[in-house]
């Protein structure tokens, strides 16, 4: 899956477009739009609507812990960086808060990069050398509670400058980040591939099922077998084999038994 | 070469990183405070970031040298260990750093001075006492040393100390350094080897046999005492066959006198850190393998490493005198 996460509607638009995403029909706390592994969502400006937003996107997507990937798009200022220019953002803090995150550059790119401070309110006086947001800290401090923090970035169109103040042209701000949709699609796939090669680090829960119904596990049978399953789907890809092997035990420690010989089996062999 | 570096900012205009920089004149740069920051949060994955790992430029302040673990030596009574790096550019899936770290970025500490000092007043401290200062326990010895210059750096500090031994733990062939400088009797530079089957397996870009082979016979042409180790020994269904032909392998290129010492030990992790790596590689084929919990080791059973210590040190007896031979214990 991978999440979308903008502050503003004329933000998002891009995106929608691009990929032809649809609007979640049902009554959501959040507008969202949708398509084939893909979310995006509008939380509001400022941090609070942003925190609140994401945590939204992370508990409504999350299944089986599998990680997401999850880009925050939109427009920033900065004293001297050219309006229309997209920025990977390479550190991230709060206004005040000398405390940073800083993205993981896993996604290979040629982007310019620069810190970026997020504010409690529009500013005009910019940083010397940082662009400013209201959002970016409070999208990646939560996003990364529910995705390893490679897999959270955020990506800036510059949007206005000490030359060019910032307004509230909706056209404009769209116009300003459509063009770098086929960077950021770039990005993005890359990005997709990071979050998807995390998710053979889990076992989707409904794989596991079947073997729960043959007997009954305690808690740390459980844990047990999960890690047997997920061990062995590398060699026997829906376990189907495994199941017919131990559909027949009859007690817990009898199926994990088979299933550990199973996989010392195969690990053994190398 | 990074495609990101992180500076801290106390070292930003240190001379040495400067010219770490500029042999990386295309890599992003990004401003730090001190390492930590970007090493240690949590919500980091070892395993997506080794596809990219970012080098982080440091200063270390403290610990530059430390007592080695008990067990770790090869002989010498006083055994000290020191990295001026943290991580290694390979990636074994067999390695300890995998989960000893949360990022799988390399930190380099650039403040190399601090290293030789503490290596003199330690040195110092024991007199005429051979102490043995081990490179290469966080890190690969070698591997970035086209980036660091660090063995470069030393090595004409061991060759004023008469009394500091130096071992150099590598999988690199990078000996390009090491071969400007003279041979010195007390610098061993010491390969590390698995079986070939292991090797394709676990051993993610590191050298074939073959050129680390040939890294060694031309430092032993140039006199420079040798080393090897077979840590960890893994196991599997053929390692009877393989590892025989490892050895013979070795043997055929390297001559014994060339040699200083070889050490052996089967695979083992301590508790946690195996934990944590099979979280990371639930699906790897060398931790998914019959074991148990000794002493807060997870290792084969008993049995089995009894047996596979016994076979791989009968086969290596076979070629090398018992006196350079050091087992690893634990």
């Amino acid at each position: 899956m991978l999440i979308w996460m903008c502050a503003l509607h004329c933000e998002a638009k891009p995106i929608i477009d691009y990929y032809r995403l649809k609007k979640v029909p049902n009554q959501h706390p959040f507008d969202s739009y949708q398509k084939d592994g893909m979310l995006c969502v509008v939380s509001g400006i400022g941090a609070i609507n942003m925190a609140a937003a994401t945590a939204w996107a992370g508990a409504w997507n999350s299944s089986g812990g599998q990680a997401s990937g999850w880009i925050n798009t939109g427009v920033a200022g900065h004293r001297q960086l050219e309006v229309g220019n997209l920025i990977y953002a390479s550190k991230v803090r709060q206004q005040d808060n000398p405390s940073a995150i800083y993205p993981v550059p896993v996604v290979r790119h040629t982007l310019l990069n620069t810190e970026l401070i997020s504010h409690d309110h529009p500013v005009d006086d910019y940083d010397e050398h940082a662009m400013v947001d209201m959002e970016a800290y409070a999208f990646l401090h939560t996003a990364s509670r529910f995705s390893p923090l490679e897999c959270c970035q955020c990506l800036k169109v510059i949007s206005d400058n000490a030359d060019t103040p910032a307004d509230r042209d909706k056209a404009r701000i769209s116009a300003l980040i459509e063009p770098h949709l086929p960077r950021i699609d770039d990005f993005a796939k890359q990005l997709l591939r990071i979050a998807e090669s995390h998710a053979e680090q889990y076992l989707p829960p409904e794989n596991g099922q079947r073997f729960l119904s043959l007997a009954h596990f305690t808690s740390t049978q459980k844990i047990q077998l999960n890690k047997a399953l997920l061990a062995l789907s590398a060699y026997d890809d829906d376990l189907d084999t495994s199941y017919e092997l131990v559909r027949d035990c009859g007690d817990s420690r009898t199926i994990l038994d088979r299933l550990h010989d199973t996989l010392y089996q195969h690990s053994e062999a190398l | 070469v990074a495609d990101t570096v992180y500076i801290e900012s106390a070292i930003r205009d240190h001379a040495r990183t400067r010219d770490i920089l500029k042999r990386m004149p295309n890599s992003r740069l990004i401003d730090i405070e001190r390492y930590g920051e970007v090493f240690n949060p949590r919500s980091q994955s070892f395993r997506l970031q080794k596809s990219n790992p970012s080098l982080i430029l440091s200063h270390k302040h403290s610990g530059h040298v430390l007592p080695a673990p008990l067990g770790y030596g090869i002989g010498g009574r006083h055994n000290y260990y020191f990295s001026h790096m943290l991580n290694c550019i390979y990636d074994c899936r067999y390695c300890f750093l995998q989960g000893m770290y949360r990022s799988a970025h390399q930190v380099l500490f650039v403040n190399f001075e601090d290293f030789a000092q503490e290596i003199r007043r330690i040195s110092n401290q024991h007199e005429d006492e051979p102490v043995w200062f081990f490179s290469g326990y966080d890190c690969d010895s070698l591997a970035y040393e086209p980036v660091t210059h660090f063995i470069d750096y030393h090595l004409p500090i061991f060759a004023d100390i008469d009394n500091a031994w130096l071992e150099i733990r590598t999988k690199s062939t990078q000996i390009r350094q090491l071969l400007k400088h003279p041979a010195n009797p007390r610098v061993v530079v010491a390969f590390s080897f698995t079986d070939q089957r292991v090797h394709e397996h676990s051993e993610h870009g590191v050298p074939s046999i073959e050129k680390r082979l040939d890294a060694m016979q031309k430092l032993a042409d140039q006199g420079w005492p040798l080393g090897l180790r077979f840590d960890p020994i893994v196991y599997h269904h053929d390692y009877r066959q393989e590892f025989p032909q490892l050895l013979q392998r070795i043997f055929e290129c390297i001559s014994v006198d060339q040699l200083h010492s070889v050490s052996l030990g089967v695979f083992r992790l301590p508790k946690q850190n195996f934990k944590t790596i099979h979280e990371l590689y639930p699906q790897e084929k060398i931790l998914n393998q019959r074991f148990e919990v000794r002493h807060g080791m997870v290792s084969y059973d008993v049995r089995r490493e009894t047996e596979m210590m016994e076979f791989c040190e009968s086969a290596l007896l076979q070629y090398i005198p018992d006196s350079i031979y050091f087992p690893c214990q634990w």
